[in-house]
């Protein structure tokens, strides 16, 4: 049974004065309701590359020591780089926060149920693979603190949303990877 | 650490030193017999950040959040991993993203195990395939010209992400239990 958590509330929570945050987002509906809070220079949302916001992240993370990074993806996606929180736990990151929007099924391609409607439990893996601080917010009253989990605590953090199966409207960001590299870069300052 | 007891190749210390000159700062590697000694001057070297991955696939992604960040990465592996970053190769091609690729070669001529050969025949191609520059070194004394020149063309001159390919006379080939042969390059 999936959860009853709205994906766009969490969502611009976990965006609310982001301030200098860097954000990634992972493919599909992750994508669509980051750009549905905004889209901003420092958002690096993906429209491929499945399996791979979290590795993101973490160059990210490893580049910027400076800045907080946060990446918002799918249970889907996170399945598929499900090696990399290990990978994440032992480069252990403090600056790194991945939030899971998980509605327990493959939202893109018809709605098919994934893993963790099946058993996986994807916070006691990231706290398996060394995460300092994980979570899985169930309920709305939940949603507060482990939205401040990803925004403040020492990391890295990995936080689980379950979010209801409910399908918004869709709302894309830029598709254009060397336009989203080049605005990412030069928002942070960075020549050429 | 230990890497056993054989000698650092000569074509180590200069790949090492393109990679320093060359600016990186990150480095993602799954580890590879043939990269032993590099790996270990790495992860000792200061600057350079070292991330031991689970599959090359991930290095492509850290390659492109480190560019992101102001970071050049490179990534370290053994033919075998450029199959796993095939489909993820598409995101330094579709966004343009400058990384290098040290691949140490097997499944070339003196290969004992032929379970490395069809991945070691198709690497080269793969990572042509995916849009990826291919530099093949086949000796020694040309491996850190070409990993510099890697460097140069995809960091400094905007050009594709590029890949060199140590191959296995280079390396030397890996005996196993019952192997006859010489043993110059064994590990």
């Amino acid at each position: 049974m999936t959860g009853n958590l709205d994906r766009r509330d969490v969502t611009a929570k976990l965006l609310n004065d982001r301030d200098d945050l860097l954000v990634v987002a992972g493919l599909g509906a992750p994508c669509w309701d980051v750009a549905a809070a905004g889209d901003h220079d420092l958002n690096f949302g993906l429209w491929g590359a499945m399996g791979g916001a979290a590795m993101i992240g973490l160059g990210l993370a490893l580049a910027r020591p400076d800045r907080r990074v946060l990446v918002i993806t799918g249970d889907g996606e996170q399945l598929m780089g499900l090696g990399s929180l290990s990978t994440i736990g032992s480069a252990s990151p403090t600056n790194l926060a991945i939030a899971v929007l998980d509605n327990e099924c493959y939202g893109e391609t018809g709605m098919q149920p994934t893993a963790t409607g099946l058993g996986t439990d994807l916070a006691a893996v990231a706290a398996a693979c060394g995460f300092v601080a994980t979570a899985q917010a169930d309920r709305p009253e939940e949603v507060e603190a482990t939205v401040a989990l990803c925004r403040a605590a020492v990391g890295p953090v990995f936080a689980v949303f379950k979010i209801s199966d409910d399908v918004p409207p869709q709302v894309v960001p830029p598709r254009q990877g060397p336009l989203l590299v080049s605005r990412f870069r030069s928002a942070l300052g960075i020549q050429g | 650490m230990t890497v056993g007891p054989s000698a650092e190749p000569s074509w180590v210390a200069p790949t090492h030193q393109a990679l320093r000159q060359s600016g990186i700062g990150i480095i993602g590697y799954v580890p590879d017999a043939g990269l032993s000694h590099l790996i270990v001057r790495l992860d000792e070297d200061p600057s350079v950040q070292t991330v031991r991955l689970t599959t090359e696939q991930e290095g492509v992604a850290l390659a492109t959040g480190a560019w992101l960040g102001g970071s050049r990465a490179a990534l370290l592996m053994q033919s075998s991993g450029v199959g796993n970053c095939t489909n993820m190769l598409g995101l330094l091609n579709t966004c343009e993203i400058p990384a290098v690729m040290v691949v140490t070669m097997r499944g070339q001529a003196g290969e004992s195990n032929p379970w490395q050969r069809p991945m070691g025949e198709a690497a080269g191609r793969s990572l042509d395939l995916m849009g990826v520059d291919v530099h093949s070194a086949a000796s020694v004394d040309e491996v850190g010209a070409l990993v510099t020149r890697a460097c140069v063309d995809t960091f400094d001159e905007g050009g594709r992400a590029a890949a060199v390919l140590i191959e296995q006379r280079v390396i030397g080939v890996k005996l196993f239990m019952g192997d006859s042969g010489k043993s110059e390059g064994e590990r």
